[in-house]
């Protein structure tokens, strides 16, 4: 007919039929239903500032990637060649760390270095969602769905990526996954905090003792941290090298502009690339699964399972601290940087209008960065 | 309901047990290089701290 080639990929969508077991549906609707998610992801990055970075990329390159017989991907598509390019190799988000790591100050745990086993704490639910995973899913499958606990978005990215591989099904669940929770930190926090502590604990003051740190210190950490996590997990190296580069260049300070490019350009550059280019992985008939469901509620559990890990360990170090410390502390162990710092500062004020949690719950929400970094590593040891 | 039963297909008590030793593994393994960070840090700062100048010790003198 005539004017057939304008609707005609509309009708072979429509004729494309996916199987849910004895059910089958129309490939076209499934891709409706991902406008609608791509859709919601747009809507909570403006309407609610719900980190708009990632989830307003996200959400579009949803859409983009759900039109029928979409140009943006496949063999030349430019979402696909993208991927290629920055995530089926893992560039992007280790080049996202260099700027990450030249944001960070880490002066606070520095001044206070035992903070940082807290931070180690924060990462118990990375293993507790594996193990809950691995009743569903593979164990490489687990292990990736279980560093959503992370909750650091490139660090889930290389390790799902390097475990599963491009042609992963559950790669973009976990992907949007990682990316929500973190922003949904302020809301899947504090009620886990409050079950997990008594009001006396949660009015615990704690004394800022702040300890000059000089440059050599925070010249030579970056360093050593580097040297130690990539002696006991070699894995890590990437991870953590390119997250401890980032900080080097920004405390050498003979690379002003370096840093400068690294914390705006460079990071906001692989920011857009990296946001549009997770959504090759959500194409209708792969996202929409009965494993997408399982990894959204699994990744919910990490976040869960990272805050009571990381309270409960607090409350253990009191037992035998004789000056007690905030449990709550515990929780900015989560790798959500700055916002699970201020998330327990708020809660801590909330209590107690004089008690000033914030320099000690930005020192573990940013060992928690450190760790989380470890966790991946070891994952990768563990598991590659 | 064909969802419900191949879930229940793939479900593995035995995967679930395994994965305890990865758990034990790998916070463990994370404790270990943090508690060697912290002492490296100490260290570093003990290291990297100015001593205090004898010459204000002599001067109280």
């Amino acid at each position: 007919m005539f004017l057939e080639f304008l609707y005609k990929n509309i009708v072979d969508s429509f004729n494309t039929k996916v199987s849910y077991g004895s059910f089958e549906c129309p490939l076209l609707i499934l891709q409706v239903v991902m406008w609608g998610i791509g859709g919601l992801l747009i809507y909570l990055a403006i309407k609610k500032d719900m980190e708009p970075t990632l989830l307003l990329p996200m959400g579009f390159g949803a859409i983009l990637v759900n039109l029928p017989l979409s140009g943006a991907v496949g063999a030349h598509g430019p979402l696909t060649t993208l991927f290629n390019a920055g995530i089926s190799n893992e560039l992007f988000p280790l080049l996202l760390f260099i700027g990450i790591g030249a944001m960070i100050d880490f002066a606070p745990i520095l001044q206070n270095p035992k903070l940082m086993l807290f931070g180690a704490a924060a990462q118990f639910g990375i293993f507790m969602t594996l193990s809950l995973a691995s009743f569903f899913f593979t164990p490489e499958e687990a292990a990736s769905i279980g560093i959503i606990g992370a909750a650091d978005g490139p660090t889930a990215i290389v390790v799902g990526q390097t475990l599963l591989g491009e042609d992963s099904n559950i790669l973009g669940a976990i992907m949007v996954a990682a990316y929500s929770y973190m922003a949904l930190v302020p809301i899947i926090q504090p009620p886990i905090i409050k079950l997990c502590t008594t009001q006396k604990e949660r009015r615990i003051r704690m004394q800022y003792k702040g300890r000059k740190v000089t440059k050599l210190t925070k010249i030579l950490f970056p360093i050593f941290v580097t040297i130690i996590a990539g002696l006991i997990a070699p894995e890590s190296v990437a991870l953590v090298g390119f997250l401890m580069f980032g900080n080097l260049i920004r405390e050498c300070g003979v690379l002003e502009n370096l840093s400068d490019t690294a914390q705006h350009v460079l990071a906001n550059l692989i920011t857009i690339f990296l946001g549009i280019t997770i959504a090759t992985k959500m194409e209708a008939a792969a996202f929409l699964s009965v494993n997408t469901i399982l990894v959204i509620g699994l990744g919910l559990f990490a976040f869960i399972f990272d805050t009571a890990g990381g309270v409960m360990f607090a409350k253990l170090y009191n037992l035998f601290a004789k000056e007690k410390i905030n449990p709550m502390i515990g929780a900015a162990g989560i790798s959500a940087f700055p916002m699970s710092g201020r998330v327990v500062h708020k809660m801590g004020i909330k209590e107690d209008p004089q008690n000033f949690l914030l320099m000690h719950s930005m020192a573990v929400n940013v060992s928690g960065q450190i760790a989380s970094v470890i966790a991946g590593g070891l994952i990768l040891s563990l598991f590659a | 309901m064909n969802w419900f039963i191949n879930l229940l297909i793939d479900f593995s008590f035995e995967r679930f047990l395994a994965s305890f030793e990865y758990m034990g593994k790998g916070m463990l393994g994370i404790f270990i290089v943090i508690a060697i960070l912290v002492l490296g840090i100490s260290l570093l700062n003990k290291a990297t701290t100015p001593k205090e100048k004898k010459n204000d010790n002599e001067n109280q003198e």
